[in-house]
This record gives C-alpha cells, structure tokens and sequence, in this order.
C-alpha cells in the first residue's frame, strides 16, 4: 500500500477529532480514499481527502469537547450570557453600540490604508524600480522633470540597468472628428519591459520600438476604431503643440491603467517621433521635459548613487552648477513621499495615512476601555449569580474562563456586525469623501487577520472584568460591601474614563482647527475680484493666432462686462519661470521670476490696482515682450525708490518696468505670493495668452454660456472647455475638504463613542446610589447638589484630561498648520470651545441620567427595601 | 467546577431530551431505512453508497456520520465497534444496527403516510 493520503491532513484529522469518533471517521475516509486511488489516480484522491478531512469538521466531535460536562458547562455558560445580556438590555445595548462603532471606524480607516499602500503594486518589477529626479543639493527641492540626457546618460555609465522615459504631449488621434487625447505619452521602447500593464494585443517588447508606432487603451481603441482589436490598423496623429502629424500604427492594445496606478496614460508614441519632432531633445540637459525611470537589477542602487557626481563631472565639465543633481526615488514611495514634487498630480500623503492611522487606534481604544469600563460596573449586577457559583463550589479559574468567553463572544458578535455595518454604507462613504474602497481590497490572510485580533482582542478587554468578576466574594458575605467596592472609583477607570476625554478632547480640537483653516482658505482674500468670472482654456494654436478677434466678438455679448486674455489659469502653478537681474545688484544668482502674459485689460477685469506707473498700452508695438510690470513682491525684491521706468534683465534681455501691481494670488494658499512679471507678448511663444476671463453680469449663465458657445464654434472645432474661478479655487481645496469632512466624521464617532461610555457608567452609578439619593432628596437636596453627587468625579477626571489634551492639541494643531503658507492663528477660542462642547455634553448626559431617578418617588424606592 | 457543574448537566440533559424529541427528519429517515436495509453491515461508506444508489443523493460520509450519531442519540440505532482491518489505516469500523424503537418509528411513519395517501383524491395527475 504505497498511495498515502497527505501526513499533514492525518494530523489535522486527529486534531481536531475526538478520540472516541477517530476510529470511525478516520477509517472511514481511508477507505474512501483507496478506492478514489483506483477510480481516479493518486493527485486527485489526496485532493479529495484533503477536501473531505476540511468538511468533516463537526462541532460534537471536537476533541475540546469531548467530555460532555465541559460541553454542558459551555452550552450554559452561553446561555447565561445571553439572558444575561437580554435582562438588561440599555445596558448591553450601549455596550454593544460603543464596541460596534469603535471596531467599525478602526475598519474602516483600516480599509483606508490598505488601499492606499495597494497604490502602485501592480508592476511585478517595482522592487527594482527607481524613478530619476532633478535634484537641487543646495536647496534640497526635487523635480521629476527631467531631460532625455539624464537617462541616456545613465544607461551609458551603468549599462546593467534598464531605462524608460516618457514625455507628455497633447495630441489629436483620428481623421474626420479627432479626439482630443491629453494623457498621450512618447515613450522608450522599453516602457513594457518596466512597468507591468495587462497587454491584449500586440507584442510587449516590440510595439514601440519603430518611428510611428502607436499603443492605445482599450476604451481609447473602442472610440477611434470601434473595436478593441485594432492591432495593424493606421490613424493620423496630430500633436498640439507642435502642429505636426504623424500616420501612426497601432502596434498594441492595453488594458486601460488601474487607477491606483500614478502612470495614467492612454495613449503611447514610440520615442522615435519625439526626437524627430524636438530637435535638442537628444542633446541638451535642460531640455526638462521627460519623466524617466530605471530598473536596477540586484539592488545596486548605492553604486548608481555614489557614481552620480563622477558622472556629472565627467558629463558637464568640472565647474558644473551646483544646483545640478540627480536623485532616485524607490517607486514604492512615489505614490506617498512626493508632496515636495512638482506636478506630482498622483499624491498621497504619508502624513495624513499616519493621522488617520492615529485616530483609527485612538478610537478603536476608546470603544474597548468604553467595553471594559461598563463590563466591570455590571459586575455588580451579577454579584448574586456568582455567588451562588461559588457556594456550590466553582473555582475561580472557572469563573474567569466564563467572563472570557463573554467577553470574546461579545467582541466577535460586534466585530461581525461593524464589518456588515461598514459594507453596507460603503457606496455613501466612498461618495462622501470621494475614494473607491471595497471590501474585495481584503485578502483570505486579512480576514483571518481581522478574526484573530477580534479575539484577541476579547482576551484582553474581557481580562479586566473577569479579573473583578473573580474577586467577588461568596454569598455569604455581606452584599453591601460588595456594592461599595464595586462602584468605587478604581485608579484603572478613572484612568479609562480621562483617555477617553482627552482623546475626544483632542479630536475635536483638530476638528475645529481644520474646518476653520478650509473655510479660511476658501473665503481669502485672493487679492482679486473672482465672482462671476468665467474661464476658456484655448489649447489650440489656431485659434490663439485668432485670439484677439475671438475675445473681440465675445466682448459684444451684452452682459459681458470685460475679456481678457492670459497666459495662466486661476489657479495656475505658474509654470514658466524665468531669470531676473539687474544694474547695481549685488546677486551672485539671478532671482527665479514668474512669467505671465497678459493683455491691457488684464488688471482692470480682475480689479488688481495699479500702485505705480502705467498700465500697457493698446499698440501692442511699444510694449511687446520689452515692457513688464512688476508685482509689489517682485518690485521690493529689487529694493530701489527709483526704479520706475529703468531697465532690468529679465531672461538675458533688457526689459522697461513701466508699472507696479497689486500682490494678488495665482496659485492656491498652499504657497506665498511668489514674484511676478507682467508681459505682453505676441501669440506663438511658450508664454503667451493661452486662457480667456469673461467678466459677467447675468443671472441667466446657461444663455449666456450658449451664447459664448456659438462664437466658439466659429473659431474652432473642438468642444468649449471653460469653469468658474470662484469654483476652481474651491476645487483646489479638495484634498482639504475630504480632510475635513473625514476627521469631522470620526470625531464625531469618538464623541458618539464617548457618550455611550458615559451613559452607561453614570447609569450604573445612579442605580447604586439609588438609596443615597432617595434619602438626600426626602431631605431636601437640590437637583444642583445632587448633580454635583453623581457628576463630581467625572469632573475631576476631566480636568486631569483637559491638562494632557490641551497641550497636545495645541502642539499638532500648529505643527499641521505650518503646512499653510497663510492660515489661522490658533487661539484660546478653539480650545475654550472643544472643553465647552466636552463639558457641556457630559452634563447634559448627566443631568438626563438624575432626572430618570429622580421621577421615581423616593418613598417607593426606599419602601422596597 | 464539580458540584455546580454537574448540577448543570444533570439540568441541562433532562431538558435536551425534551427538546429534540423522537421526531425523525426527512433525511433521517432515509438513513434510519439504510441502516435496517444493511443489517448490521452499516457504517459511514456502506450507508453513503446505498443512499447514493437508491435515491441519487450525494451527501459526504461526515453528514452521514453526523445524522447516525443524531439517529444513536435518540436511541433509533446501536452502534458497535466492528473488526479492524488493513485497508483502513488499522482503524476498525463502527458498525450500527437499527434497533425495536427504530423499527417502530419506521413503521409509524409509514402507517400514517400510507393514511394520508388514502385520503388523497385521484387527480388528473397520476399514472394508476
């Protein structure tokens, strides 16, 4: 008999059945599988055992249970817990609510976090990957733009690596209606050998690598040729800022990227076009255009990096500029560790996942200390049950065992119900703060996770009052003293009960800040006029050739106050920075300024005052490209009372200030006003006017919209792309208002949670001291002096919580908010109104909890006794 | 542990033979006619397979198990410990046998179905 079912399976079979029904069982599917061995072959049979020694797991046969005393003990156990829980059902019901919540919001955020270390996961090299960033040592700031030099370079020198750039560039696919495709990349043939994307036609290591070959997305594929399978078919490709076009050969099909992927794309050129389309790309390093990335094989990165400097000397001559760097960035931390980096678009924040990974913990803690808390006060309504235990002789061990067992079984039972809680509002979470969670994110590993810590965790809440259970005396002592000892205030309650406080405390207190930064942000004064001010992007080159007659024509719709042509949207990065210099300054470098082009109508639409000298002209002869105005910032930079109508350097030519602006903010309140140049320029350059402001005075926006359409349609063909400024500002501000709402949301949990606990206790206490009370007021004791009875010791706690979370507060709160160039001060307003909120909360529980005893008549109460 | 527990068990198996009651389950009634039809040759394989060649059921040898052990415990069957033999790793089989109450149940069974079939009208439905 050489076929053996699994070793393994035997030994779990044995395990896990009791003796007396091993000879059965185990014969039994021995037996069976012999005769699988002879009917279907030895694989499959041991398959078969395997599955059938899983499913032969049967409660009555357990081995833990295989005398029947202790299974009887369990059963009753179970069935004491539970009438127990029915007798007193508010009481188990606010314990049962605390415990539920708590788990519910620690899963929740913990769903949160998994989806956020998930970004990125799918590329089976990302071990190895390393994306190349431009990198300043004199001042430490990182870009990821980089020039096609900085990998070319790199394969040169360390040839065992692998390199992939790819550069952004707009195009228009297709013949009739082109589509305009803004995510459409040139890339290195070796962008699929890098990065893993789910291929559906076409050769990975081949589809890029000839002059006009194209790979698109599957949805991009089934709106230009209606097919997903559009492998060999050729399409005109026509690039948007160049004005070229290409026939291009669709030499692959991919799945679209996931979305926790920070490479979107849907479209790819081979890099071949790119070098034909921009002549210095291949030769020049500040040609920062490319995003590049490596692999590097066996971890060798360090060398990579201590070869760097060699390298640039070697590439650029000894006296290189020193701001001249180059940094690696492991891509698993692209996704998190990137705020610093420029047009990051893709950014997480690590700083946020540690906050909420803090709140998710502090609340999850609450809700337990809330558990035990009420646990151990309950202990005295079953002083007489155990009692009577002990009478008849239990152990304490036993008694122990049986407040475990609830305690786990309680912990499973909300744990169970948290996770149904947060699957069931998971579509209104995620729409709330706009993620895209699910419960698939989970794994079988995560889920058996979540079931240990759910037990484990029922050990140790469920220690304490277990512990208290135990140390109940007999019945034949006396039951008052138990009384006593039971309500007495232990250290370890009056330790939970301040957690608790100082935890809300400091929650509400970020809450508050929070919520008062963004509505800060949102209402700044942005140093210009934004009310109904609509915006036009105009991306293509022909109509901004044919700008001025366009803003012209649109300047005669009644109701339109004013247009004017820009070559930035609000809010705009500000992406073209120029060199500033000028006589008599004693600069070692340039000072970096904002370049943008404007038109004469520019400062009076936005209601920006000039402070100094003239506004530009309308003969655009005199001002063009040689006058600027210079903002106050820009202005004060250079530091002399004269300088009006003198002549600076700006960008290696001589330039005419003629006029000083108003600071007003292009970019969101994350950064200060920065300094700026006014130009004027003609269309055609990198700078010039690329964006329309209409300045409106209508109720009636969609007729006016349909009038702005009709216009548009005249110049161009392509759909009418436009926004309010009010609104895109508010939009800038998103990230802060899914901050806001979501620790608003958990605060007000943790506050839920809290009041839970509190009801309970205060509860429990004014049953105990039900007689005290009855007594006091047949003497006449006030409702005050009586809620100062039952409230005093919950004050002193709190003011011991107030000491600790205050501070705390206090010291996150800034530290948060020095991420702001311009925010709140924080004050003793907040914080005065967070205590309020605590305090008066707890009072009202209070006093709500003294009014239910007091509405008894206090005769009746004493007269049962 | 002692006294109170056993003060419980005592308690607790009086009112389990309550509640579960004699009544025989469908399934277990299929099983209870198995075990009669083998005739002390019945264990966990023999009653899978007759079950599976009369009716066309597939159940595995544990729900059979499970339901024999049911079947023992409201006392329809006996169980016996059978021969050990090579083919099952040494294990020897146990082997149950239906006993009078069983076969008394089986017949109830039987009478007052066969009583609520004479009841039934002839319909348009049937064959005979």
């Amino acid at each position: 008999m050489n076929e053996q079912p699994p070793k393994w399976a035997l030994w779990f079979l044995e395990k896990t059945c009791a003796d007396s029904f091993l000879d059965e069982l185990e014969g039994d599917l021995l037996e069976l599988f012999d005769r699988d061995v002879a009917e279907f072959g030895l694989p499959k049979a041991r398959r078969k055992f395997i599955w059938n020694t899983f499913f032969s797991l049967r409660w009555y046969r357990l081995p833990g249970f295989k005398h029947l005393q202790t299974m009887t003990m369990y059963n009753h156990h179970l069935k004491v817990a539970i009438r127990h829980a029915a007798k007193y059902k508010s009481a188990t019901t606010v314990q049962f609510l605390g415990l539920l919540l708590g788990i519910a919001a620690a899963f929740y955020i913990g769903l949160f976090l998994k989806s956020e270390l998930a970004f990125d996961q799918m590329h089976t090299q990302s071990d190895s990957l390393y994306r190349v960033l431009r990198y300043d040592p004199t001042s430490g700031t990182r870009g990821q733009a980089t020039s096609s030099l900085h990998g070319a370079t790199l394969k040169e020198e360390f040839p065992f690596i692998s390199v992939c750039r790819f550069g952004n560039d707009p195009v228009k696919i297709g013949e009739v209606k082109p589509i305009l495709v803004e995510d459409f990349f040139w890339a290195d043939s070796t962008f699929f050998e890098l990065f893993t994307f789910k291929f559906i036609h076409g050769d990975p290591a081949t589809c890029l690598d000839k002059v006009n070959s194209l790979v698109i997305t599957r949805s991009k594929s089934l709106q230009l040729f209606n097919t997903e399978n559009a492998l060999g078919k050729t399409i005109k490709v026509k690039v948007y800022d160049g004005n070229q076009e290409f026939i291009m050969v669709v030499n692959g099909i991919v799945e679209d990227p996931p979305k926790n992927s920070h490479i979107q794309f849907s479209g790819l050129g081979a890099m071949a076009n790119a070098e034909n389309l921009y002549g210095n790309l291949l030769t020049q390093w500040g040609f920062s255009w490319l995003r590049t990335y490596i692999q590097v094989p066996d971890n060798r990165i360090a060398e990579i990096e201590a070869g760097i400097p060699t390298l640039l000397k070697k590439r650029l001559g000894d006296d290189f500029p020193a701001q001249f760097g180059m940094a690696f960035q492991p891509f698993n931390k692209v996704y998190l560790y990137s705020q610093d980096i420029a047009k990051s678009s893709f950014a997480g924040s690590i700083k946020n996942l540690t906050i909420f990974a803090a709140i998710g913990i502090l609340i999850l803690l609450i809700s337990l200390m809330n558990y035990v808390n009420l646990a151990t006060a309950r202990a005295v309504t079953r002083t007489k049950e155990i009692g009577v235990r002990k009478v008849l002789g239990s152990q304490k061990g036993s008694i122990i065992s049986q407040f475990m067992a609830e305690s786990i079984l309680f912990m499973v039972v909300s744990g169970l119900g948290a996770i149904a809680l947060v699957s069931f509002f998971l579509p209104q979470l995620n729409s709330l703060v706009s993620l895209d969670l699910s419960l698939g994110l989970l794994t079988w590993s995560d889920w058996a996770m979540i079931v240990l810590a759910l037990i484990s965790l029922g050990f140790m809440v469920g220690i304490l009052p277990a512990l208290a259970m135990a140390k109940l005396p007999s019945l034949s002592d006396n039951n008052s003293t138990i009384q006593f000892k039971v309500t007495q205030w232990s250290l370890t309650r009056k330790l939970f009960v301040g957690v608790q406080y100082a935890v809300t405390l400091v929650l509400l207190v970020a809450t508050l800040v929070i919520y008062n930064q963004y509505e800060y942000l949102k209402n700044f004064d942005k140093g210009f006029d934004s009310s109904q001010l609509l915006h036009l992007a105009v991306d293509d080159r022909d109509v901004q050739d044919k700008l001025n007659l366009l803003k012209e024509k649109i300047s005669q719709i009644p109701n339109v106050l004013a247009v004017t042509a820009t070559g930035e949207d609000l809010p705009s990065a500000l992406n073209n920075t120029w060199d500033l210099n000028w006589n008599g300054s004693n600069l070692k470098q340039p000072i970096p300024i904002d370049i943008i082009g404007v038109d004469q109508d520019y400062f009076n639409l936005l209601a920006i005052d000039l402070k100094a000298g003239r506004n530009f002209t309308n003969d655009y002869i005199v001002d063009s490209a040689r006058s600027v105005i210079l903002n106050e910032k820009a202005f004060s930079l250079i530091n002399k009372s004269d300088m009006l109508g003198q002549q600076v350097t700006i960008a290696g030519r001589a330039r005419t200030i003629i006029g000083v602006a108003e600071d007003h903010h292009h970019t969101t309140l994350h950064a200060q006003v920065a300094p700026t140049a006014y130009f004027i320029f003609p269309s055609g350059a990198r700078v010039s006017p690329d964006n329309l402001f209409i300045k409106l005075k209508t109720d009636n926006i969609p007729n006016l919209l349909s009038e702005v359409e009709e216009i548009w349609q005249t110049f161009s063909p392509d759909p009418l792309v436009y926004n309010f400024v009010d609104e895109a500002f508010a939009a800038a501000y998103a990230t802060e208002r899914k901050f806001s709402v979501l620790i608003g949301a958990f605060t007000f949990l943790a506050i839920i949670i809290s009041i839970i606990g509190l009801f309970g206790l205060i509860n429990f206490v004014a049953q105990l001291k039900l007689k005290e009370i009855s007594i006091r007021r047949i003497l006449g004791a006030t409702q005050f002096s009586l809620l100062h009875l039952l409230g005093k010791d919950f004050l002193k706690v709190f003011l011991v919580a107030l000491l600790i979370a205050l501070p705390t507060a206090y010291y996150f709160a800034n530290d948060w908010l020095t991420n702001y160039a311009y925010h709140i001060e924080l004050n003793g307003t907040l914080l005065l109104l967070a205590t309020f909120v605590c305090i008066g909360i707890s009072i009202l529980v209070i006093f709500y909890q003294l009014l239910r005893t007091t509405r008894r008549n206090p005769s009746e109460v004493l007269a049962s006794e | 542990m002692a006294i109170t527990d056993n003060i419980n068990y005592i308690c607790l198996a009086i009112t389990d033979n309550i509640m579960k009651g004699t009544n025989l389950g469908e399934f277990e009634e299929l099983i209870l006619l198995a075990v009669g039809i083998l005739n002390g040759e019945a264990y966990g394989i023999t009653v899978m397979d007759e079950i599976a060649t009369h009716t066309n059921r597939k159940a595995s040898v544990s729900t059979i198990h499970a339901t024999l052990n049911r079947l023992e415990k409201k006392g329809f069957i006996e169980s016996f410990k059978g021969p050990a033999s090579p083919v099952r790793g040494g294990r020897s089989k146990r082997l149950y046998r239906i006993n009078l109450a069983g076969e008394q149940t089986l017949r109830r069974v039987r009478e007052q179905r066969e009583k609520l079939w004479n009841l039934m009208p002839k319909t348009s439905f049937g064959y005979e």
